[in-house]
């Protein structure tokens, strides 16, 4: 009747790292589907190619460590697959989404010794790599085939991911973010460009280009809602990155309308809200603590804001939130709990009779 | 060009003549490390380790002829201090090579002799001339010299077993 | 408004109290033989003074203290002695420690003379130790060694949280014995003169706080309770101005029940790093070692009996017993109707740190509350995989440690970085393994650093007590070869003497 030698505790909530990432896939669900039907049906090829290719990295590295197979259970290639789909643009070649899918799990992954050992998190690894090294590819966003009204049959579709069919005039456009920047550059004030250009519904429901899963800010919202209701993330990480970004963003609006945008803008475009919700809230490349969470989260927010606005790129989620992954070491190093009975130097506490 | 290859020729031959000149100099002539881990050592001179005395045990530890964990007395404990010591890494033996012994006494065979308190370094057998021996456990090393010095082969080491006192928790085998 | 000090961390396991707490405490039958450990508590275990074939009487002195922390053991059945030697004992090991064997022949009672409240604290505090008492909630710290550090202490504190899940033995014990509860608390309040008293109680215990307020008022007499403010309390604490006395209704969250946190959330003070929780002038004791308190000092009975809860789903009607010490588990475990076949994990104490017993032979004992026997649905069955850094651990650690960190160095054998994340305030409540989502033996890992660190530091004790020892040696042998050489060299000097007459 008994087995060898069990410790204590005998109970457990019975939360699997399965579980969570599941749980994950779940979140990205409904910002997955609305992606799908605005991009058609290259976007789902895209997103499985990358899926497949980061899960046989996943095998074929399993095999190689000569761990068991069984590993894939825990679903964490199929998840990080999925992420960084959702992050790229929606028709991106097939070789894209390969080398996208093999570096996240390969170089992103598998190098630091497998789950829970990497320091970067794999998704926006593979996906900074990609933006540099394949530029063009990683900025060519198709519009919503609702907007361009170019909705590709079948043949097409395989055409655009895995062959090498042009896209005819007038399906691609810049993201709004993309945009800005140009036109900042030809003169534009911002009052302008945001009085003509940007809209808050657009923006909301997702009907402008951009990634994949980023574009509809309700649907993100959603999936994030419920990655706190089930208890896989806390509110502090998406809350404090949202804000460390929109808050300088509203500030600096205020006193330099011309020059800036504003709060609306910069939290609901682009991949802020994705990246507060999916990416930066990555377990293992997030601090522990909860002190720590909250500088790290300041920080990816804030130093996104900065890339979006004087960095040359567009759009800095990736970048931020890997800086922010380098310093997650050093930040749990420092920021631990107070420990019961010790001060803040963990010391012991002085006896005194109270 | 050909000024710095100079100059930098001329640098490294004085510097190098400087050195060499210094550790003439300034030689030591013994190893103080000798010293520190000889105070480190039981000092017991029990010879388990298979040299004479901890004096020469302490030099051949410094000059790597004897591993670190070489003196059972001292156990993992003073391995590890002494790999610190001497910065050198640590091969920790099983745990089955290091269990700790104790000598016993066998009533029945004892003449009471004395002959194995006499060479017990540590003073851990008690008993008077041809009075019957008793063992201290806890100050016995088990170093084994009282059973190469009694005449009636009547002393055996045991392992110490382990009690609920003494039990630990093993390492935990999964991930 | 005022709102109770917060632990930090905690988790809430499934209670599962339902089981076992609808019905009254049964009295255990008397069993044929009991197996009494010397080893019951902490401290040195107990050295017998019964020989095998002495007849004994429930009550009697069978083992006296082996050390100043260490406690009497008695007889809980009267019979004959038939064994003082090796048996199974209720310990994580699974190994056998000295037991004293006992035949029952009866239930012959031998009573210490009964005190009052008038009997001086220094006679209270004896007749603790006299009894054998020692902390019946798990930790089994002798009683009397407590009450010693009496001028210290200003606040007693009754802990009857019980976060434990399926355990009900305190709650039981509140719902039926409260007068004795009572009655114990006023002879430690006549030993201590603190200046407070708060019983915690965890809010999921309605019907036993409901009886214990009852009982309070009644014996407070007619001046009505208030609600006061004796430390941060919450406005859920009832201030019972005649006995001195408040009862706390604290939230429910596991582990609030431990030492350390039930005085952090009762009165906001947290108990230094390795100290004793009189450093900073409190006592806390278990609410059923009060009541044992009540039986030793007004009875005269010494502790050879205590409530156990007998659970789990493997057993068909759990519920609560008043055993005898030294009863096999397996008696007990057959009275409450349990399924041999679906238990699937024995478990002595509760879900959380209760250990896995391998055998129903080992015997009640004095800190043993539950007995648990849980079916194969009941034990968590995934295995473990690496740690994904989630913090989860973090978050629940009542103590403010990282877990995930002094699992990680003690995995390498690092266990001076182990200590640094705070290994050795750990209290092993378990609720980082509980919450793992890689399910690593988190406990484990911590229990057998823990182990390391103790052999290490016996090792140096040990490796200090032999240069000590040959040191000894060697002045000695010094002394005598001087000695010797001395008496030589003064014969020489005779015999020349004697040899060259002037």
């Amino acid at each position: 009747m008994q087995e060898t030698l069990a410790c204590s505790p005998h109970a457990h909530n019975s939360m699997t790292v399965r579980r969570i990432m599941l749980n994950v896939c779940l979140a990205l669900l409904p910002c997955t589907a609305w992606g799908i039907y605005s991009y058609g049906l290259p976007a789902l090829l895209m997103l499985l190619t990358t899926v497949f290719a980061a899960v046989a990295t996943e095998a074929f590295c399993l095999k190689l460590l000569k761990q068991p197979l069984t590993r894939l259970q825990d679903s964490s290639a199929v998840l990080t697959g999925w992420l960084l789909a959702l992050s790229l643009p929606p028709w991106a070649p097939w070789w894209i989404a390969v080398v996208g899918g093999f570096f996240a799990i390969a170089i992103g992954k598998q190098i630091y010794g497998g789950i829970g050992q990497n320091l970067f998190n794999p998704a926006m690894l593979a996906r900074v790599a990609l933006l540099i090294s394949f530029p063009l590819q990683m900025t060519t966003w198709p519009l919503p085939t609702f907007v361009s009204g170019y909705s590709p049959g079948i043949f097409e579709s395989f055409g655009i991911i895995f062959g090498n069919t042009a896209l005819p005039d007038g399906v691609t456009g810049p993201t709004i973010l993309g945009n800005f920047n140009t036109e900042a550059s030809l003169g534009t004030s911002a009052t302008d460009f945001f009085a003509s250009s940007f809209s808050l519904k657009d923006s909301f429901f997702g009907t402008t280009p951009g990634s994949l899963g980023e574009t509809s800010a309700l649907l993100v919202l959603l999936g994030g809602i419920w990655l706190i209701v089930s208890r896989v993330i806390t509110w502090h990480i998406p809350v404090i990155m949202t804000l460390s970004a929109g808050v300088p963003a509203l500030l600096l609006s205020l006193f330099l309308p011309e020059k800036f945008l504003g709060f609306n803008f910069h939290v609901f475009s682009g991949g802020l809200l994705f990246g507060a919700f999916f990416i930066a809230t990555d377990l293992v490349t997030s601090p522990a603590s909860k002190v720590g969470q909250i500088i790290y989260a300041f920080g990816c927010g804030f130093i996104d804001f900065i890339i979006r606005v004087w960095a040359g790129f567009p759009e800095g989620i990736g970048f931020s939130v890997l800086f922010m992954n380098a310093l997650t070491p050093l930040i749990d190093l420092y920021c631990r709990p107070k420990i019961y009975g010790r001060n803040l130097n963990r010391q012991p506490m002085k006896k005194n009779l109270v | 060009m050909v000024a710095p290859i100079v100059v930098l020729y001329l640098m490294g031959l004085i510097l190098g003549f400087l050195l060499a000149y210094a550790a003439k100099v300034f030689k030591v002539e013994s190893n103080p490390i000798v010293k520190e881990v000889e105070e480190m050592l039981p000092n017991t001179h029990c010879g388990q380790c298979g040299f004479a005395g901890c004096g020469a045990a302490a030099e051949a530890i410094v000059d790597g002829k004897a591993d670190p964990t070489c003196c059972p007395p001292g156990g993992n404990g003073l391995a590890v201090k002494l790999a610190e010591k001497l910065g050198i890494s640590l091969q920790l033996g099983d745990d089955a090579e290091n269990i700790p012994a104790f000598a016993i006494i066998n009533s029945d065979l004892c003449t009471g002799c004395t002959r194995c308190s006499k060479v017990c370094p540590t003073d851990a057998i008690v008993g008077a001339n041809k009075q019957i021996h008793g063992v201290i456990r806890k100050a016995c090393t088990g170093c084994t010299a009282c059973e190469t010095a009694c005449p009636e082969d009547c002393i055996t080491m045991q392992p110490d077993p382990t009690t609920v006192a003494t039990w630990t928790w093993p390492q935990p085998s999964a991930a | 408004m005022f709102s109770f000090a917060k632990i930090k961390g905690g988790i809430h396991p499934d209670e599962n109290k339902h089981l076992s707490n609808h019905k009254p405490i049964a009295k255990a039958l008397l069993p044929d033989h009991v197996i009494i450990p010397l080893s019951q508590h902490l401290g040195a275990p107990a050295n017998p003074i019964v020989k095998v074939g002495d007849s004994v009487k429930t009550g009697q002195v069978i083992a006296e203290a082996g050390g100043f922390v260490s406690a009497y053991i008695h007889s809980s059945v009267s019979g004959e002695v038939k064994d003082i030697g090796e048996y199974p004992v209720p310990h994580a090991s699974g190994l056998k420690n000295l037991c004293i064997k006992i035949k029952r022949h009866g239930d012959e009672w031998h009573y210490l003379p009964r005190l009052s409240l008038e009997s001086s604290a220094d006679i209270l505090i004896e007749r603790l130790r006299e009894a054998g008492l020692t902390g019946m909630g798990g930790a089994s710290f002798p009683s009397n060694i407590k009450y010693l550090a009496k001028d210290k202490i200003h606040t007693l504190i009754v802990n009857a949280a019980e976060c434990e899940p399926y355990i009900t033995a305190d709650d039981m014990l509140m719902r039926e014995r409260a007068e004795q509860i009572i009655s114990g608390i006023k002879i430690a309040q006549k030993i201590l003169k603190p200046k407070s008293v708060i019983i915690g109680v965890e809010d999921n215990k309605t019907e036993a706080i409901k009886i214990l307020k009852k009982a309070l008022a009644k014996e407070n007499g007619d001046k009505s309770s208030g609600i006061r403010r004796v430390w941060p309390l919450a406005n859920s604490t009832t201030f019972y101005e005649n006995l001195q006395i408040s009862l706390a209704v604290v939230p429910t969250k596991y582990p609030t029940g431990g030492e350390k946190q039930l005085i952090q959330v009762l009165t906001g003070v947290e108990v230094p790093s390795g100290e004793l929780p009189s450093s900073v002038g409190f006592l806390c004791q278990n609410i059923a070692t009060v009541a044992a308190i009540s039986d030793a000092v007004l009875e005269g009975m010494p502790l050879v009996k205590r409530i156990v809860t007998v659970t789990g789903r493997a057993v068909n009607s759990p519920g609560n017993f008043e055993a005898r010490l030294g009863t096999p588990l397996s008696e007990l475990l057959d009275q409450a109707g349990a399924d041999q076949d679906k238990v699937s994990r024995l478990i002595a104490g509760g879900p959380m740190m209760g250990q896995v017993m391998k055998t129903t032979d080992v015997p009640l004992v004095k800190g043993c509350g539950g007995i648990l026997a849980l079916n194969e649905q009941e034990i968590p069955q995934a295995e473990s995989s690496p740690c994904v850094k989630c913090g989860k651990c973090v978050n629940a650690c009542p103590m403010g440690l990282v877990p995930l960190e002094m699992a990680r160095h003690t995995k390498y054998k690092d266990y001076d970085g182990a200590v640094d994340f705070g290994l050795t305030d750990c209290i092993l409540c378990g609720s980082c393994a509980y919450v793992c989502p890689s399910h690593l033996p988190l406990v484990q890992y911590f229990q057998f650093a823990k182990g390391e660190l103790k052999k290490q530091s016996d090792q140096d004790r040990r490796l200090d007590y032999t240069r000590q020892l040959s040191e000894v040696k060697r002045a000695r042998l010094k002394k005598e070869a001087d000695a010797k050489a001395a008496a030589k060299a003064a014969k020489a000097k005779k015999r020349k003497r004697t040899t060259n007459p002037a």
